[in-house]
């Protein structure tokens, strides 16, 4: 019998978990460890949560839920169990900010509705309601966006402007495919226009016709208003054609000139509380936001004083540098893992289980004490924490450890260890206690790559966000950190200025998204793509349009290529895995046409291959209220996505299924001998320690920094040789044990040795030390930031008294 | 026509609970053969129409094709109202006077939960009506999609006022109600020339039963009262025809198997079944909630 103060888990098997038993106190911080794919997730997320949260919400009504498979013998001591995972931040909807998450928005627009003061030439005497300050209502949104604060402009000159290209390769020639094919050939047989013609050739008549259709007369309705059909309508936001158009720079996205970029109608926009509007406010970062409702001399005390208490819980989470406008989805793993934090701490409950995915991500050093004093706050209430985490001093702080291992995958599962700290520094057989004991350590290096003056690139006067007229110095053909605390202004510096302005300067796309893009396939002629792509790049893009103008790059002229490895999803479609996405599908689809005789379409459930019930999900997806779905096996297909033919053929003794299935290890013995581009890639994912992960495992499953290793091994797969590359990782230390810590400075190290620069924004000390040269950002974050602080070796950091990660520095 | 049904509707309306019906009325070629009046209401009592005005709009638009106030429907409206005449986005030429009556000027709408409308308030606050809906989101091609909402009547009634040089009640007025004898107060107008009464507690539009049947007897007469033709006949084929963008809605009439119909919020209605040579009228007081009574009508048609 389970005495009521441990959880106790026996026989757990999902996954790679290997039938293991686990005992965890409560009212304790527990900490899970293990190197990468070694089964913590699948222990804390996919055993204890899930079931914690099956049994809360049957128990309470709100919602059923049916287990196909059971992953576990039996779990008792449970208690009422909530998780905040990274992975969330895919499923939130593209509409939500860090304010209405918060709720903080709604309290907001209580207070301007009932104290708001009206200009005097927009007050028309009828009374306010909280709706009119809410951009998600339909009675507050600004009806040019709906809401969104951005617009869509087509350059329609850019276009058209190519008099020499063919009529069928008019708008990228996507007019030639699909159904778009079978009504322009009845459009151009109507008006005499061949295919074939170059546009210089069509009469000014001909010409309009093809731009702007006969008004309705043909089913083709002209390309201009085409393209705003597919990627204007109201509810599909996104797609293949406007990442095309974009990327070709036919297409932008621009503030909303209705409302401004605040997505708030005419009534909202002229009503103030204190001198500014509810959009000044929601553009306010949390800190200052902070200072100005403090003002006591603003009216509604009462409500005023719920939004500060709550503002205060998000400023000592280590929120203060977020905006409340800013979408939820473009905030980083860490950031909305806090961002859940700060609500369950304002809510104060106790008894509950929460589970956590490596709280620290994301946090600067000193941050990560102040985040273990509000985890133990939860813990003093009465609360158990358990956490998945690599953090040295996290683990040192923990009242327990379960060590799962001893390696990843297959060769995972188990559990090593379960006990207090002291005792884990002595367990032997794990691969993380060593670490922690400094019976091993990481590398560091000993000498920095001297730096060529000639070859710099040079930023000059950046002032986007809240960068305070910067100038940046990124020596080349090095290891290059920049550090800071969060919102000190790395991202702003890295992803927001350095980037576009290359990639204006390169004319080049910087994404690896966008071969995958191309080698998408399209399902019956629909375009696909989830709205939180669009939207998740829509806010940076915007921005930069104004704040980018003043800045200038030079240097661009040593760059070949900037490539950029960051956390986002591999691949933008659901059906996406680490196969489509490095290339390999492709060739293992022809492997497998070639040994069965049939077409090769048959073997992607994104083509003639899915089932067609599931749509090559191989499962049902049943919403059961309150935002839980079911999923129920497909019965069509068995759950495996494929229709029967293509499951016929087999490769080896193996079909298509089985062979998605293989963990990359599994696959390198299998393709040995058949494919050479094949076991090249997946060795080279081997080396960035994704041995473990599965071939066809589908992107909603993978975590960002599984992603990021993704694209890296891509990245490393393709171009053995390459020279002159920039390379730009943000946290790639994100979901990584010491052991796989120590294998990415190698990668790293290769890349820079081999003549690339690479570029690393981090917080690991162990990262930074292995830089030839780190740029600190700072003091602060928000307005307090913005600066650089300290530039050098790592070796001048730690003498430089400015500089605040040079203590840190090994 | 179902007498049996007829003969019990006083038990029927009491056993369904239908308390808020007021007038039930049928005309059959040309002649009223039943009228039932309740809750203290007659046959001089003028009740609100709600949309049903939205079918007598479309009749204004016949009767100005009949005047010679507007050449053809399929006109574009950047014609006839400069706020459309502004590039604000592409599609606004493509609209043409056809998709505001079909209801699928591409116009972004969203109705809310019972037709509450909540887009209308944001278009109430501001200084120029049409300026505001000009500047809504374009949510699909002109003409290409049937979406049931308010900007396009209110489009299309502040076009009839801008072509007729007056205003759309106006011209209801003089070339429809007043042959027709029908009485009615003049409908609101908003600021920006569009006569638009149909929402909220406005009562402007407000319509006795047997007025109400007039709409519906004038289109089984194709358009023509007392000897003179109001409304040109194939406008009115046209109206009460599916549309490119809907197999359900014509010209601001809905359509169905049995003939087409004017419906509006709560329960008003007007029912138009050609083969029968029958009218249909029922109207009842407005809650909130949108009741609405189509088994009335059924029962009535169903022999």
């Amino acid at each position: 019998m389970n005495d009521g103060n441990t959880i106790k888990i026996t026989g757990a098997s999902v996954h790679n978990l290997k039938n293991i038993d686990v005992e965890i106190p409560k009212g304790k911080l527990t900490v899970i460890t293990g190197v990468s794919g070694s089964g913590k997730s699948s222990l804390a997320f996919d055993t204890l949560y899930e079931e914690g949260k099956r049994r809360y919400l049957m128990f309470s009504d709100t919602a059923f839920m049916v287990e196909s498979v059971p992953t576990f013998e039996s779990i008792t001591g449970l208690s009422p169990t909530v998780a905040v995972e990274q992975r969330i931040t895919r499923q939130s909807n593209p509409r939500s900010t860090v304010g209405t998450r918060t709720k903080i928005s709604a309290m907001l627009a209580v207070l301007f509705a009932n104290y708001g003061k009206r200009a005097p030439e927009y007050d028309d005497g009828l009374p306010l309601d909280m709706a009119m300050f809410q951009k998600n209502s339909a009675r507050g949104m600004c009806v040019m966006c709906l809401g969104s604060g951005v617009t869509k402009k087509l350059d329609e000159e850019k276009l058209f402007a190519n008099l020499s290209q063919k009529v069928d390769d008019v708008v990228l020639g996507l007019g030639k495919r699909g159904i778009t094919r079978k009504v322009t050939d009845e459009f151009y047989a109507r008006y005499n226009i061949s295919r074939n013609q170059p546009l210089s050739e069509l009469t000014d008549e001909q010409f309009n016709l093809l731009k702007y259709g006969d008004g309705g007369k043909s089913k083709f309705m002209g390309f201009v208003p085409w393209i705003w059909q597919i990627t204007n309508g109201a509810l599909s936001t996104s797609g293949r054609l406007e990442y095309l158009l974009t990327n070709a720079g036919f297409m932008q996205k621009a503030q909303c000139p209705k409302c401004k970029g605040t997505g708030l109608g005419e009534t909202a926009l002229n009503v103030m509380v204190g001198g500014k509007t509810m959009a000044e406010l929601e553009a306010m970062y949390i800190r200052d936001l902070r200072r100005f409702l403090e003002d006591a001399a603003l009216p509604g005390r009462r409500i005023t004083e719920e939004i500060l208490r709550k503002l205060e819980c998000m400023d000592d989470v280590g929120l203060h540098h977020l905006s409340l406008s800013r979408p939820v989805p473009t905030l980083s793993g860490g950031e909305i893992q806090r961002l859940f934090l700060a609500s369950y701490i304002i809510a104060e409950m106790d008894s509950i289980i929460f589970v956590f995915d490596e709280p620290t991500i994301g946090l600067h050093e000193v941050e990560k004490q102040k985040l273990l004093s509000i985890i133990r706050i939860l813990i003093e209430r009465g609360n158990t924490v358990i956490a998945v985490e690599h953090d040295e001093n996290f683990i040192k702080a923990a009242d327990y450890i379960v060590d799962l291992g001893p390696r990843a995958g297959e060769n995972g599962g188990r559990r090593i260890f379960q006990g207090s700290y002291a005792d884990f520094t002595e367990c032997e057989n794990s691969m993380t206690s060593p670490y922690l004991a400094g019976k091993m350590f990481m590398p560091v290096k000993t000498e920095c790559k001297s730096i060529d003056h000639s070859k710099m690139l040079v930023l000059e006067h950046c002032n986007i966000h809240n960068l305070r007229d910067v100038t940046a110095q990124i020596p080349l053909g090095i290891l290059v950190g920049v550090a800071g605390v969060s919102g000190s202004g790395k991202s702003s510096l890295i992803s927001d200025t350095l980037v576009p302005k290359l990639k204006e300067a390169l004319k080049i796309k910087p994404s690896p998204d966008d071969d995958e893009a191309e080698s998408e396939v399209l399902r019956g002629g629909e375009l696909r793509g989830t709205e939180g792509d669009v939207l998740r790049g829509m806010e940076s893009e915007v921005l930069r349009g104004g704040e980018l103008r003043g800045t200038e790059i030079h240097g661009a002229q040593f760059i070949k290529k900037c490539v950029i490895i960051d956390q986002k999803p591999i691949g933008r479609s659901r059906t996406s895995c680490p196969a489509t996405y490095t290339g390999m599908f492709d060739r293992i689809r022809v492997l497998f046409a070639r040994a069965s005789g049939m077409d090769a379409g048959l073997f992607t459930v994104n083509s003639k291959g899915g089932c067609h019930m599931c749509k090559g999900d191989g499962a049902i997806h049943y919403h059961v209220g309150m935002g839980n779905f079911i999923d129920v096996e497909c019965e069509m297909c068995g759950g495996t996505g494929f229709v029967e033919e293509a499951l016929g053929a087999k490769l080896d003794g193996k079909n298509i299924r089985e062979v998605l299935e293989m963990s990359v290890s599994g696959a390198i013995d299998f393709f040995k001998d058949k494919d050479k581009a094949i076991l090249k890639m997946l060795q080279t994912l081997e080396r960035v320690g994704m041995g473990y992960i599965g071939l066809g495992q589908k992107t909603p499953t993978i975590s960002g920094g599984e992603a990021q290793r993704i694209k890296l091994a891509a990245e490393l797969g393709k171009s053995g040789s390459a020279k002159g590359n920039i390379y730009i990782l943000d946290e790639p230390t994100t979901g990584l044990s010491f052991s796989d810590i120590a294998r990415l400075i190698h990668l790293m190290r290769e890349l820079a040795d081999g003549g690339n620069t690479v570029i690393v924004t981090e917080h690991d000390p162990s990262v930074l030390s292995n830089c030839d040269y780190i740029i600190e950002m700072g003091p602060g974050g928000g307005s307090d930031g913005g600066y650089i602080i300290a530039e050098g070796t790592p070796g001048e950091l730690k003498a430089n008294d400015k500089s605040v990660i040079g203590g840190y520095l090994k | 026509m179902n007498t049996d049904f007829l003969n019990n509707l006083d038990e029927y309306l009491r056993v369904k609970r239908y308390r808020l019906v007021n007038a039930v009325l049928v005309y059959e070629n040309d002649n009223l053969v039943f009228e039932r009046y309740y809750n203290k209401v007659d046959k001089n009592s003028r009740n609100q129409i709600k949309s049903v005005w939205k079918s007598i709009l479309s009749l204004t638009l016949g009767v100005c094709l009949q005047n010679g106030i507007i050449n053809s429907i399929d006109d574009p409206v950047c014609r006839y109202l400069p706020q459309f005449a502004q590039s604000i986005h592409p599609f606004h030429s493509f609209i043409t006077i056809r998709h505001l009556l079909t209801m699928s000027s591409g116009i972004y709408w969203s109705g809310g939960v019972h037709y509450h409308c909540p887009m209308l308030e944001q278009m109430r606050r501001s200084k120029d009506w049409l300026a505001h809906i000009a500047d809504t989101k374009m949510a699909d091609y002109p003409g290409t999609k049937f979406v049931y909402k308010e900007w396009d009547v209110i489009l299309l009634s502040a076009l009839i006022g801008k072509a007729s040089g007056s205003s759309a009640w106006e011209v209801c007025s003089e070339y429809l109600y007043k042959p027709l004898e029908i009485e009615s107060a003049r409908w609101t107008n908003s600021g920006s020339a569009a006569d638009y009464p149909s929402w909220d507690k406005d009562t402007t539009s407000d319509l006795s039963a047997r007025d109400m049947a007039k709409i519906g007897l004038i289109t089984l007469r194709g358009g023509e009262w007392n000897g003179k033709q109001i409304v040109p006949k194939d406008y009115l084929e046209t109206a009460v025809s599916a549309s490119a963008a809907s197999g359900i809605y014509g010209c601001l009439f809905w359509l169905s198997d049995k003939g087409y119909h004017c419906r509006g919020f709560g329960g008003q209605e007007v029912n138009i079944y050609p083969t029968k040579k029958t009218v249909a009228v029922v109207s009842a007081t407005v809650t909130p909630l949108g009741k609405s009574y189509p088994d009335i009508c059924e029962g009535i048609i169903n022999a």
